[in-house]
């Protein structure tokens, strides 16, 4: 809850959010103490948001086809560029095959209003992606034309939108060449070569096909259920390179991006090493997972091995689902968090500098007793509390939905994780001291944050598995510490500045963050960057590394806190606001 | 059977085996009178006859429903009660073995054996705190229980208690030191405490113990980076490579010919054992390095009274995947018929060893 209340919200609002917070919103003098931490409360905003017709549909029929357990995914965008967090919520449907009569259930777009609601905007934007069995999403603005273009992964051949800038879209899959055509799940856009054109990174699953149907459960008790991954082939990932004609070509494995094995979910780009171009992680499922390290050349080199960071403590392959990287011990490198199935544990992997191998520090880091009986998806490192670290959170929901019939300790809805870092990389799970909905039981998949009432807290919104979507609002986030938001305008590297690097300084404090597209599980964050400051009100400077084949790093400072600023490479701050006020 | 420690920690073991197996002779509990008003004795013998020859076949739900009337019959019946527990444990009923197990120790909370697998169960809960007090408290009263030391090991290395961890694990390969997980586990206490000299010290005693070790040589690789011997973790990184590539592919190859199992399982449900036999014939035909199947064949062989083709195939089973627990366990039984009790003895260990406290499996 801000200390100003966002605009458009109307006062009677304002006050039941007061009240149910228990206490009056602190004004800016009084953040950063440990209890205004304690009442950062994330509420479900779902249906006054407008939300509540969202349902994931998976097709299921009882036959248990191997698709209906992995999607889906949601992106935040701003595809009509007013500064507020639009959404995208990725469906499935009816199952392929089946037929789709009108009114089938479909993916959506919904515009946000700027007072805390949202509007459907699918029919009008055209992005309904209504024949395909949808899996995840992606956005980026890979024309550089100013506006935002989304890409909707398939199982079977996936769609890219383009961004007419007047509110609708127009499917340019076949003319750009994006169509993949194979089982797509998570995908990502960077500029792998720093050419200052976005190029598209899509992991592809299993070889399953419908007519594939293997049996798995129980044959005593004459029960299928649905099959592991193992029950099928994996499948080599695309990466597509931007020719900057509106057309793309496929360059993966002529650029060492080469896993044919692979059974691809969560993917990120990170610069793992600090050599200012783009790496790639990949999550596989039950098989490892990929590190590629960028060589700058336009190609990439598989150095998963010599990092470490494919398998378990173990050097086991697990389920790797989502993924999220980020600086989470505070010291410059970034680190990864991979999700993972029941009795695997999620795994933290602690880059020790870019060189040698991370270090496996799930059980160190505490985030291994805890995740042991949960099957891990989404999940974001984003700083909840505004307190200058980065949190975690995670959906969690296990893939069978008769896995009680097997296990008296595994159930299929699971509860969320919310870990709170202390500042070194250790961490403490508060899920059910910040709301509701973390105590709660569901089927969590996708999982995406953004700022969408721009009141200087970062909320979450949660896509389910044949479920309702759950949209969080942050309440008291802005109130426990003070933040700064960013939104990076590249002019001469790609327009959404994808692969720049901020480094924020403020109280003799720094903390990093690279501007990226889409991570977690099937799905994209608020590309703006927002940093907590704690009780910093004042940022001594801003340094941005621009991404571009000749490193060019701009500095600006010092500013005040609690704002929104965008800034052009080359120019500064070109706009700003305050909280409840979308900067443009 | 060998024993590693003193007398007291040596029945403890045959205990712990027991307690893993069944269809060993029971302790002195087992032999009490009946309680006033139970059946006669007889009829217990029979459950759990019947009980022991189910667990044999890897029949854990008709073992457990046995073992089941067996501890209603006796509820003081220590053997039955963890037996029944392991049963729980095969058929994924977690909560219900913990359950047993401790209105069982409420009774008897001298009894080592139940406590054991009790900390076998909180493991798998993962409730490592309350494992670890489970492991020291048997270790209290029986110091010299390699796999209580090990797993107390393993529990308090997850729960950042390095320098217990240490303590045990050491212990672990003094009382044994060919248990390659005892040393890979040392090997990780001291890569988390950077101490990088006796971690590859450690990791490489691990894979010298067994040369297949794939977390020791994923592990030691990652040592020698540490510790700027780049040569020699390039060698262990292509080793781990081999290996692991091997595993996975395994794995996937399981789960196919699990899926391809299918007519050759309601065979087996329908009793009618030749025409499953000739299933897993054929399927040894296309898949002629995967253990599992051999060790199916050698099951339906005893089943079907041809112990020599039976002895046979579970020897290849063995030999196709050491770390295959259920052909241990078929070949003690044959050895033990054949007459000779040390190889008995020898698969027994081996069985039971494998059966410690598990890694972390699929949810599927």
């Amino acid at each position: 809850m801000a200390a100003s209340s966002p605009q458009g919200r109307p006062a009677l609002y304002v006050a039941l959010v007061i009240a149910s917070l228990g206490a009056a919103a602190p004004g800016p003098g009084e953040r950063a103490g440990a209890s205004a931490v304690a009442r950062v409360t994330f509420t479900d905003a779902t249906l006054p948001a407008g939300l509540g017709s969202v349902v994931h549909v998976h097709g299921g029929t009882g036959r248990k086809y191997y698709i209906e357990t992995v999607p889906p995914g949601a992106c935040w965008l701003d595809y009509d560029r007013d500064g507020w967090q639009d959404i995208y919520f990725v469906q499935s449907g009816p199952l392929p095959g089946t037929p789709r009569p009108a009114g089938s259930p479909h993916s959506r777009l919904f515009r946000n209003t700027g007072n805390g609601t949202f509007v459907d905007m699918t029919e009008k934007a055209g992005v309904a992606n209504a024949s395909g069995y949808g899996n995840g999403c992606t956005v980026a603005d890979y024309d550089n034309d100013g506006d935002e273009d989304l890409y909707v992964t398939n199982f079977g051949p996936s769609i890219l939108y383009r961004n007419n800038g007047d509110g609708t879209f127009t499917d340019v899959t076949e003319s750009a060449g994006v169509k993949n055509g194979l089982y797509a799940t998570g995908a990502a856009w960077a500029d792998y070569d720093n050419d200052g054109r976005l190029d598209l990174f899509v992991a592809n699953y299993v070889d399953f096909t419908m007519d594939d149907q293997k049996f798995c459960g129980s044959v005593r008790a004459n029960r299928r259920s649905y099959c592991h991954p193992d029950a099928y082939g994996g499948l080599p990932d695309v990466l597509y390179h931007n020719e900057g004609n509106g057309r793309f070509k496929e360059v993966a494995r002529a650029s060492g991006i080469w896993d044919p094995d692979g059974k691809g979910l969560g993917v990120v780009w990170l610069d793992y090493d600090l050599d200012g171009d783009q790496d790639l992680y990949v999550a596989n499922d039950a098989t490892p997972n990929m590190l590629y390290r960028n060589n700058g050349n336009g190609r990439f080199t598989d150095v998963t091995a010599l990092a470490g960071v494919c398998c378990s403590e173990d050097g086991k392959p697990q389920s790797g689902m989502g993924v999220d990287a980020g600086d989470l011990d505070g010291d410059g490198w970034q680190d990864l968090f991979v999700t993972n199935l029941s009795n695997e544990t999620n795994e933290f992997y602690r880059n020790l500098g870019g060189k040698g191998p991370f270090s496996v520090d799930t059980y160190p880091a505490g985030l291994g007793e805890v995740s042991l009986l949960m099957t891990g998806w989404g999940t974001d490192m984003f700083d909840y509390d505004n307190d200058g670290d980065l949190d975690i959170v995670v959906t969690n929901g296990h893939p069978m939905d008769d896995i009680e019939l097997d296990s008296d300790i595994i159930t299929y809805a699971e509860r969320p994780f919310l870990f709170e870092n202390d500042g070194r990389g250790r961490f403490a799970e508060v899920g059910r001291e910040r709301g509701a909905y973390f105590g709660a039981l569901d089927v969590g998949r996708g999982l995406a944050t953004a700022d969408y009432d721009n009141d200087g807290d970062v909320d979450l919104v949660v896509a389910t598995s044949n479920r309702r979507v759950t949209l969080l609002r942050n309440d008291g986030g802005n109130a426990a510490g003070h933040f700064i938001t960013l939104r990076l305008e590249g002019v001469r590297c790609n327009r959404d500045a994808i692969g720049a690097r901020v480094t924020v300084r403020a109280s003799g404090h720094s903390q990093v963050r690279e501007v990226r597209s889409a991570s977690s599980y099937l799905s994209q964050n608020d590309m703006r960057l927002h940093i907590g400051l704690g009780e910093a009100t004042q940022i001594d400077s801003i340094e941005i590394r621009w991404p571009a084949k000749v490193k060019k790093v701009e500095k600006i400072g010092p500013v005040a806190a609690d704002q929104f600023l965008v800034i052009r490479e080359g120019s500064g701050i070109v706009a700003k606001s305050g909280p409840g006020i979308a900067a443009r | 059977m060998t024993c590693l420690g003193s007398a007291r920690a040596c029945a403890v073991v045959t205990a712990l085996l027991c307690a893993g197996l069944s269809g060993c002779a029971g302790d002195g509990r087992d032999a009490g009178p009946p309680a006033p008003g139970a059946p006669p004795a007889e009829s217990l013998q029979t459950i759990l006859a019947h009980a022991d020859a189910a667990f044999r076949d890897g029949d854990y739900l008709e073992a457990q429903n046995a073992y089941e009337q067996a501890v209603q019959i006796d509820p003081e019946q220590s053997r039955a009660t963890t037996n029944l527990a392991t049963c729980y444990l095969k058929n994924r009923m977690v909560k219900r073995a913990g359950d047993r197990l401790r209105t069982f120790l409420a009774r008897h909370p001298e009894d080592a054996v139940a406590r054991l697998v009790l900390a076998r169960v909180l493991v798998r809960q993962g409730e490592l705190a309350g494992a670890a007090d489970a492991l020291r408290e048997v270790l209290r009263t029986h110091p010299d229980v390699v796999m209580a030391h090990y797993n107390l090991g393993q529990v308090a290395y997850r729960s950042r208690l390095y320098d217990e961890a240490e303590e045990h694990l050491k212990r672990a390969v003094e009382l044994k030191p060919d248990l390659p997980d005892a040393h890979y586990t040392l090997g990780l206490t001291y890569l988390a405490l950077k101490r990088y000299p006796e971690a590859i010290a450690s990791l490489e005693k691990a894979a010298q113990v067994d040369p297949k070790h794939v977390g020791a040589r994923f592990n030691l690789a990652n040592a020698y980076v540490r510790s700027g011997r780049m040569q020699e973790a390039a060698k262990q990184q292509a080793v781990y490579a081999e290996l692991s590539g091997r595993s996975k592919s395994q794995q996937e190859k399981e789960v196919q010919i699990k899926a391809s199992s299918v007519k050759a399982i309601q065979y087996m449900l329908d009793k009618k054992y030749p025409e499953a036999l000739a299933e897993y014939r054929a399927l040894a035909g296309r898949f002629p390095d995967h253990a599992p199947i051999y060790s199916s064949m050698g099951q339906l062989l005893i089943l079907l009274g041809r112990r020599d083709e039976a002895f046979e195939a579970l020897t290849r089973a063995t030999g196709l995947d050491p770390k295959l627990s259920d052909p241990h366990y078929l070949l003690a039984g044959l050895y033990r018929e054949r007459g000779d009790q040390q190889a008995a003895e020898r698969e027994l260990t081996t069985f039971a060893a494998l059966e410690a406290i598990p890694e972390g499996k699929s949810g599927y």
